[in-house]
């Protein structure tokens, strides 16, 4: 296997940009020394691993594996990687990070892409005739991967979705993918889960932390990184109403239903997009800041929490990457 | 080329974390073939590979010994050392430094900090 090369130093170059939305969300890709032929590929990656891995088009290798009924089917390496990393996240936040939630995230009222629910606020996103789900989510333990074959299997029953860390992934991909085609720096941004690779600017890369509405007061947090990856969830964005009561689309493994968590923000730090993104689900369910501390230092990862009551709670020693 | 399943009904997530392991060391040839376990506190490690079909699995005569990571710095990033342990490993090396992954920029006294951000981690 290849180590990873040494960071280069910092570099002036002028930086190009590409702005478009996919995946649901709006996407930024910021680069120093790339050509507008890789920042044109670059967008078109993305947009290719949407068409490979979103839940609502038919035809994404994820739909084919979720409709395959328990036999293989042949899917990309990207795809591979998707679901190896996913597993991989199962297997490491002892279940809290559950690729396969798709069908209590639907039970729960998410069956179609989010800006379809209902336009403007979470008070007048209402859907009806819901059976929410009432038992655990059945987990990765059976998911097979054939890397010399390429292909996957699902259990008969089991579905996977991409959200929680195919946004991520796509920005560790597409961000791997400037550098290989000439780029000196790249930032990715796809809806808020960020990676930086190569040469950083001078003074790095600098990063706000938006916490929504999470605190009450005006308080936006940077943090400045010269590689790596942030990313972020919350139970506040990605909310409808459902028979009276607010839902959301952070699943508790456990139940089948959307979480009650003690934090309604976590932000997470680590070495790769998928990583940081995966933890940020998993921090969002832990009990307490004790148990988030431990889970993000055995991650490698570190992370600014945010609870009920708008309180900021840096875990993990974030504070060496915050302004 | 098959591949590698636990036959057990999928395990209720949430487990305590010492059950997990020891349910990663069972649970299969498909982590011994690669024989990974990372060594951190309370959080069970994901082997290597999910499930090791095809060749890796039919040439493996016996599962190699099981090699421990120790990470010494939190900001190194996981799959980084992994690989390099792997690598390390492999030349009969039994330590290996990587550059870190995820790494700040420290701000001294006086510095200029510009004002205008890069971009916005947020919710979506």
């Amino acid at each position: 296997m290849m180590l990873p090369t040494p960071l280069p130093t910092p570099v002036e170059a002028v930086p190009r940009q590409v702005a478009f939305t996919a995946m649901g969300s709006d996407v930024r890709i910021l680069t120093l020394g790339a050509s507008d032929v890789a920042l044109a590929r670059a967008q078109l990656a993305v947009h290719d691993l949407e068409r490979r891995w979103s839940r609502f088009r038919p035809d994404s290798e994820v739909s084919r594996l979720n409709a395959a009924c328990g036999r293989p089917v042949r899917v990309s390496p990207a795809t591979t990687t998707l679901l190896t990393h996913a597993v991989r996240g199962w297997y490491a936040t002892d279940g809290a990070f559950d690729p396969t939630v798709v069908d209590a995230v639907v039970a729960a009222g998410y069956d179609r892409p989010f800006p379809d629910l209902v336009e403007s606020d979470p008070g007048s996103r209402s859907v009806t005739s819901i059976s929410p789900m009432t038992s655990a989510t059945p987990g990765c333990a059976g998911i097979g991967i054939d890397q010399a074959a390429g292909t996957a299997t699902l259990p008969r029953g089991v579905r996977v979705d991409a959200g929680g860390i195919g946004k991520g992934l796509a920005a560790d991909l597409v961000a791997a993918s400037l550098l290989a085609d000439g780029a000196t720096a790249a930032l990715v941004d796809i809806g808020g889960d960020i990676r930086v690779s190569g040469g950083a600017p001078l003074g790095g890369w600098r990063i706000d932390i938006d916490l929504g509405g999470a605190v009450r007061r005006a308080s936006t947090p940077r943090m400045v990184l010269r590689a790596g990856a942030v990313a972020t969830s919350s139970i506040l964005r990605r909310a409808w109403m459902r028979e009276g009561r607010r839902a959301h689309h952070i699943i508790d493994p456990m139940t089948g239903a959307p979480a009650n968590p003690a934090f309604t923000t976590a932000t997470v730090v680590a070495g790769a997009a998928w990583w940081a993104e995966v933890l940020t689900k998993a921090a969002l369910l832990a009990a307490s800041v004790d148990d988030a501390e431990r889970l993000l230092s055995a991650a490698g990862a570190v992370g600014l929490l945010v609870d009920g009551d708008g309180r900021q709670h840096p875990v993990s020693g974030v504070e060496r990457f915050l302004q | 080329m098959t591949t590698e399943r636990p036959s057990q009904p999928s395990p209720r997530p949430r487990r305590r974390a010492a059950e997990a392991s020891r349910r990663l060391i069972a649970g299969a040839s498909t982590a011994a073939v690669f024989g990974l376990v990372a060594a951190w506190s309370a959080v069970p490690q994901p082997p290597a590979a999910v499930a090791v079909t095809g060749l890796e699995a039919a040439g493996a005569a016996a599962p190699p010994a099981p090699l421990r990571v120790v990470i010494t710095d939190p900001a190194i990033d996981r799959d980084v050392a992994v690989a390099a342990a792997i690598d390390a490993a492999a030349r009969g090396l039994d330590r290996v430094a990587v550059p870190i992954d995820a790494t700040a920029v420290p701000t001294a006294p006086g510095d200029q900090v510009n004002d205008a951000p890069h971009a916005a981690t947020h919710a979506s």
